[in-house]
This record gives C-alpha cells, sequence and structure tokens, in this order.
C-alpha cells in the first residue's frame, strides 16, 4: 500500500510500540507479558477500532507506550482495523508516529506472514519482526534460518515462543537498542517490495524470501496429518454437530455451575454492609441514601460480575485453542438457512457476555450485506447484563420451583437466539435483501490456551463492567433513590391511626409489632406514591397497563432503556424504600412488593410478560451508540431499537393477555 | 464478479479436486472483498495449494496456512492441477 513518509516525530519523553501481526501469532500473549497487568481497552481520537493500550518496562527507558492493533492480514486492506493501523503508522495531526514497529509473525507459517511485513517494512518506521511459535515450526519440520532473514527484511529479527515467554528477554534488548536510537535513524537497506506493490508482487517477495530462509525437513508431517484428523471429525456434519453441542453444554454449565459461589459470596457481602451502613449511620436521608439508594442499588448488579468474567475467560480459552474458527464451518450450515453466514458464530456467542465487543467483532464477516444483517440481530442474543433480570423475573415467576425456574431461563436464551435468526431471515428478504456471502477463514493451529491470556480477558471485561456499575449504575441508582424518596410527604391518616392503636396499652408484644410493621408499609407504599417516581411512573403507566404492568415496573422499565440491568438495581431501590430489612434478599424484597390496592406487582403473568419484554427489547444506550457507529449513521440504530421494542411490546402483550385469557394471573 | 488473474488452459474448479491433490491458484470468480480477503489470506496467482478435506468445508493449505472454504466458494476458485506433491 502507500505509505507517505512520516513526518518527523514531535520531541517526547514517552515512546510509542505499535504490535501488528495476523490474527492468531500471538499479539495478545507478547503484550500481555510486555505490560501486565498495566493495560486498558481503549479508542485513540477518531478512531473506531479498540486497542489494548499497556505501558512496558525497558532498561533505559523511562516510558514505553505499547499499542496493540487488532490482527489484521493486510494494511491495503478496506476494513476498519487496516483503516487505522494505516492512521497509526503514519501519523497525523492527532496521532504521533509510532517510534517502532513490532511485527509478530508465525514462524510455521513464514511466507503468508511476510505479506504483511512487506508493507511494514516500506513505511520507513523502524520495525523489529518477531518470529513467534518458532517450537510449532520445528515441530513441523521448518526451520527458519534467523541471521539470514534479518538480512533479507533489513530489520532485527528475534526467534520467541512467546506463550512460554522465550525470547522475551532478547526482545526487550532489541527494542531498548532501537528506541535509545534518534529518532529517524535509517536503518540497513534490504531487498523489499516496493511502496504500493500489489499483493500479487509482495507475495511473490514473500516466497522469495521464505524459500532463502526456510529449510523444509522432510518426513516431519505428523502435525499435519493429525491436524486433519481432527479437522475431519470436528467439522463432520454429525459428529461436528455433536460435538459443538456437547462444547457448547459444558461451556454454559461451567458458566453457572463455577460463577455460583463468587455470586453467593459478593450477594452475602453486600447483604453485611447493608446490615453495617444501616447500624452505624443514624436515621435519616443519608442512611436512606446509602443503603437503599447506593448499597442497595449496585448489589443487585455487581452479583453478576463473576459471570460475565467467566463467560469472556471460557471463550478465549477455547479461541485459543483453534476450535472456534471450526465451529464457524459448523455453524455456517445452520446460519445460511437464516441469512447470515458462519462467520457471525464468533459474533453470536460473544454477544452472550456483551453486545458491544461482538457487534465489533462482525468486522470479521467480509460481505457488508451479511455484516449488517448480523449488526441488526445481535442485540437479541441475551447477554449477560440481561442475566440479572432472568434471574430475578424466573424467580418470580417459579417461586418455590427451581427446576422450572430453571427451565424459564432456558426458554429465554432460546426465544433471544429464535428472534435473532427469524429477524435475520426476515431482513434477509426485506431490508437486507441477498443471499449469504461465501464462507472463508483460517483455520488457526490447534494449541493449548492460553490461562494468563484468558486471565487477562476476564479481567478487561470485569473492569469494563464495573466501571459501567460504578458510573451510569450508580448514577442511576442514586438517582432511583431519590426521585421514589422525594418528595417527602405527611404519614396518612390511616397511618397515624395504626401507630397509635399500636401503642394500647392491651396489646401483646407481637400484635404492637405486627401494627407497626403495617403501619410502616402503608406509608412507605403512600411515600412512593405520592415521590416524583411515582408520578413519572403513573404518567406512562397506561402504555404498559395492556402488559399487566403499575407504575413501579412501569418505572423500571423506562430506566432499564439506558442499561438493562439497572432494572433491577431500580426494583431493588423501590422494594427498598420502606421498613424493610436491608439484609434480606433483593429477590425476597422485591417479591414481596405490591400494588398500590394491595396485591402483588408480580403476578405469573405480569412475571412471565416482563421477562419476554426484556429478552426481546432493545434497551442499552452504549450498544445503540455502537451500532451507530458500525452502520456509519443512526438510521440502523434507530431501526433496531424500533423494531426490537415494538417487537418486545407486542410480545408482553400476547404472552399477558394470553395468560390472563388462560386463567394464570 | 472479479478475475484476479487471467486464466490459462486445463484450469478445473478447486471443488473438483479430490483430497491430497495440489494445484495452483488461478482466479475466483467472486465479488470484490471476498477476492481481497482472499487475496490477503494468500491466495494469488500461482501460488500452490494443497487440499486436505472436502466437503463442507473445503480445507486448504496455502503457504503454510490452513483456509476453510464453503464448498460453493471451493466452486469459484479456479486452480491448475499439479502433479500430487507438497503444496
Amino acid at each position: 500500500m502507500p505509505v507517505s513518509p512520516p513526518p518527523a516525530p514531535a520531541p517526547a519523553t514517552v515512546r510509542r510500540i505499535l504490535l501488528v501481526g495476523n490474527p492468531n501469532t500471538g499479539k495478545t500473549t507478547l503484550f500481555n507479558r510486555l505490560c501486565g497487568a498495566r493495560a486498558k481497552t481503549a479508542n485513540f481520537p477518531g478512531t473506531t477500532v479498540t486497542f489494548r493500550i499497556g505501558h512496558a518496562k525497558l532498561d533505559g527507558l523511562p516510558r514505553v507506550q505499547v499499542v496493540d492493533l487488532p490482527g489484521i492480514y493486510a494494511l491495503d486492506s478496506d476494513a476498519d482495523e487496516a483503516r487505522d493501523a494505516r492512521r497509526l503508522l503514519v501519523g497525523d495531526a492527532t496521532h504521533r508516529r509510532p517510534d517502532v514497529v513490532v511485527v509478530l509473525v508465525d514462524a510455521s507459517a513464514l511466507e503468508r506472514n511476510l505479506m504483511l511485513v512487506g508493507e511494514l517494512t516500506a513505511s520507513a518506521v523502524p520495525v523489529v519482526v518477531c518470529l513467534n511459535m518458532t517450537d510449532i515450526a520445528v515441530r513441523r519440520g521448518l526451520d527458519v534460518d534467523v541471521g539470514r532473514l534479518a538480512e533479507r527484511l533489513g530489520a532485527r529479527v528475534v526467534p520467541m515462543i512467546a506463550s512460554k515467554g522465550i525470547g522475551f528477554a532478547l526482545l526487550a534488548h532489541e527494542l531498548s537498542a532501537v528506541l535509545s536510537q534518534p529518532a529517524g535513524s535509517p536503518g540497513p537497506r534490504a531487498d523489499l517490495p516496493p511502496t504500493g506493490a500489489a499483493a500479487h508482487e509482495r507475495a511473490r517477495w514473500a516466497e522469495d524470501v521464505a524459500g532463502a530462509v526456510v529449510r523444509r525437513r522432510a518426513g516431519v508431517d505428523h502435525i499435519d496429518r493429525r491436524t486433519d484428523h481432527v479437522d475431519r471429525l470436528v467439522t463432520h456434519p454429525v459428529a461436528g454437530t455433536a460435538i459443538f453441542v456437547v462444547v457448547m453444554a459444558a461451556l454454559f454449565w461451567t458458566l453457572f455451575e463455577l460463577a455460583a459461589v463468587p455470586m453467593d459470596l459478593i450477594e452475602a457481602t453486600f447483604g453485611t454492609l447493608g446490615g453495617l451502613a444501616a447500624a452505624w449511620l443514624p436515621v435519616g436521608a443519608v442512611r436512606d441514601l446509602v443503603t437503599d439508594g447506593i448499597i442497595g442499588g449496585i448489589a443487585g448488579t455487581v452479583v453478576f460480575l463473576p459471570q460475565i468474567m467467566m463467560l469472556f475467560f471460557l471463550i478465549s480459552l477455547l479461541e485459543d485453542t483453534g476450535y472456534l474458527a471450526r465451529a464457524a464451518f459448523v455453524n455456517d450450515r445452520f446460519f445460511r438457512r437464516f441469512g447470515l453466514p458462519g462467520h457471525a458464530f464468533v459474533p453470536l456467542l460473544t454477544a452472550h457476555a456483551c453486545a458491544i465487543p461482538a457487534l465489533m467483532s462482525t468486522r470479521l464477516i467480509p460481505n457488508t450485506r451479511d455484516r449488517l444483517r448480523a449488526i441488526l440481530v445481535l442485540p437479541f442474543m441475551s447477554c449477560s447484563a440481561r442475566l440479572p433480570v432472568y434471574v430475578l423475573l424466573t424467580s418470580l415467576l417459579f417461586a418455590h420451583r427451581p427446576a422450572m425456574a430453571g427451565l424459564a431461563f432456558t426458554g429465554a436464551f432460546l426465544l433471544g437466539a429464535g428472534a435473532a435468526f427469524v429477524t435475520a431471515a426476515t431482513f434477509g428478504r426485506t431490508l437486507v435483501p441477498g443471499r449469504p456471502g461465501p464462507m472463508v477463514l483460517e483455520l488457526p493451529t490447534y494449541k493449548w490456551p492460553s490461562l494468563s491470556n484468558a486471565l487477562f480477558t476476564a479481567r478487561d471485561q470485569g473492569l469494563s463492567f464495573l466501571k459501567t456499575a460504578g458510573t451510569t449504575i450508580f448514577a442511576l441508582s442514586v438517582v432511583m433513590w431519590w426521585l421514589s424518596a422525594y418528595p417527602r410527604s405527611a404519614p396518612p391518616a390511616d397511618v397515624v391511626a395504626l401507630r397509635l392503636s399500636a401503642e394500647a396499652p392491651d396489646l401483646t408484644a407481637t400484635q404492637a409489632e405486627a401494627l407497626f410493621s403495617d403501619a410502616a408499609a402503608r406509608e412507605a407504599r403512600a411515600a412512593q406514591s405520592a415521590s416524583f417516581a411515582g408520578r413519572l411512573g403513573r404518567f406512562v403507566q397506561p402504555v404498559f397497563a395492556p402488559l399487566g404492568y403499575d407504575w413501579q415496573l412501569t418505572d423500571a422499565i423506562l430506566t432499564s432503556f439506558v442499561a438493562r440491568e439497572v432494572f433491577v438495581s431500580t426494583m431493588s431501590v423501590l422494594a427498598g424504600s420502606g421498613d424493610v430489612d436491608i439484609e434480606t434478599g433483593v429477590i425476597t424484597r422485591i417479591r414481596t412488593m405490591t400494588r398500590d390496592d394491595g396485591t402483588p406487582v408480580f403476578t405469573p403473568a405480569t412475571s412471565a410478560s416482563a421477562l419476554v419484554f426484556f429478552v426481546l427489547a432493545m434497551q442499552c444506550l452504549a450498544t445503540l451508540a455502537v451500532t451507530r457507529r458500525e452502520t456509519g449513521g443512526f438510521k440502523y440504530a434507530a431501526i433496531q431499537l424500533g423494531y426490537m421494542s415494538a417487537l418486545a411490546y407486542v410480545a408482553a402483550l400476547v404472552v399477558y393477555q394470553g395468560l390472563r385469557v388462560a386463567g394464570v394471573t | 464478479m472479479l478475475r484476479l488473474d487471467v486464466p490459462g488452459a486445463s484450469h478445473v474448479r478447486l471443488s473438483d479436486l479430490s483430497e491430497g491433490d495440489s494445484a495452483t491458484f488461478d482466479h475466483a470468480e467472486v465479488d470484490a472483498s471476498t477476492a481481497r480477503l482472499l487475496s490477503a489470506l494468500g491466495f494469488t496467482a500461482t501460488c500452490r495449494l494443497l487440499l486436505c478435506k472436502t466437503g463442507e468445508p473445503f480445507i486448504v493449505k496455502v503457504r503454510d496456512t490452513r483456509v476453510g472454504l464453503s464448498r460453493a466458494l471451493a466452486g469459484a476458485i479456479v486452480v491448475t492441477p499439479l502433479a500430487n506433491g507438497p503444496a
């Protein structure tokens, strides 16, 4: 690709390293080794792609920033990742060009990887080549002459096994050496493809270089034969599908079983915190704010942090093994019937954790229309933000029947997936017509997954979730508490009368306590009803009345259009606004909520209706923002919000009215 | 449809080959974005291919990497068969 000479960099104390490479070359592993826990995920101004940014400690250099770009096959691609990589590589008014580019290459597939190296070495930024996975190359009978390769490339070449930390010290040494040189120092000239060379010219150059530096030992093909056997099995129409079902069942079983322990711990911790705060703080607005608004609001959401981290951890492990690419082909047969290519499998799986990274991962779908269909239906998949809502509503729906609650929980997942596929098929015939494009995907080498990579991924996603919980959800919890607590109103006459009668001397302690408790509940309900939240809920409630929702449930539905998980915290705040023991479980408190007429807020019919509404509704501003960004405008974000909300409303209406007709109320 | 190269004589479809057959890539009758992706994955004129698996998907070894292709795409790729040997 044409890369113009970069402007002279501005003097800077922070040196920047850009990590570039084909997918599956071990970039993430190297990044984690360079930066450890000192990394964050971010966007540069004006770029659409999310990068990981960290800081490395290198001898003799005060600060070194490392930017990990998503895997790319070529710089001259029209993909967002390639376009942003070009911008960062060349530098402009807003992006300082890097001081060095580290390009990861898979030593066992050197020829294909060199095609990207050929583009990078033409950029005039110093390049250090990491020849990774040399162990796999040796096992496959490929010996790479490192010295000769460095000579041909005119760049430093570091042989490496990143997964084992081998070669890391040498890389750090080489980077220190390059970064210690004055900026713009000319490197050795080499026989490189010309700037702007076409793909076939770079390919011929790569063939020539690989032919000169790679020696192939004869008779070492057992790894390839084994890979052939495994590939035949895992992509087989019957056996491959069975393996896929078992893998997915194991994934979700592990997710729910292992996450249960830390979830219980978190719930107990928040219960204790609430109890301590209630005991230490004087009765009044501050205590109510802390116990009901802050602790009560956040507890209902943060408790699901383990599930989110666990899902990303497991997906990362699976991805590392090389299986997910094969699973995409297994799914291609099924997906294609609904207008989606097999490429959509990884985004759809990722969407079970969060729709935002899933939307970004649709970039691996080469066909624009296929990608658009996938983007439009991805938010139907049950993301981790829906889990707290599902747990709450299925528990309310089947209070003492955990098996039925489990079935309803599974049904909610299936309903979301079913809606996604049916909608994709519908859009394939209407809004985004066309058949899915042909499926092509690199099948990475099978290898043991990296535990540290999976842990780093889980940590990053967990921190991202906590950031949301600590900002959006925290703020909304406080706002909801304030809206539901103010304006303060005087106790109604019946409450005053009840309290007076409770003080009668002829009553036993138990009778008096019961009357006080009844008075407190009536006072709380009256206060909520007169609050700002009560007034807002009442104003909008007629819209949701056909679905069986009262003003409290309507309030929670409205706030959850910002983010779904806010539903639980809002209900928790509304349920905790009376004289309710804060240590009582969130679900129990919500289950006992009543309407103004004293009937339960959550009947089986309203619980089922609300569950269906949450499965299908588009309730995430962040997802809409990413849809707008990924589709280049508001049109598809508006369509997504409109059709998902309409579908959710109609389906919830049908469920509620249907159950009423059937006698289930 | 985009042609990546000018076809010569004795060309066949990749989908016509059998497992273990080798060939050189000639061109692909696909849309522009798929053509660019194939090119970036190493499918450029005269590069050697080894067919590892037929069916759904076809698995091809190209430039020491393995690439999965749907049967339909394999039918759109035109190759020149070689006498069997390593790709």
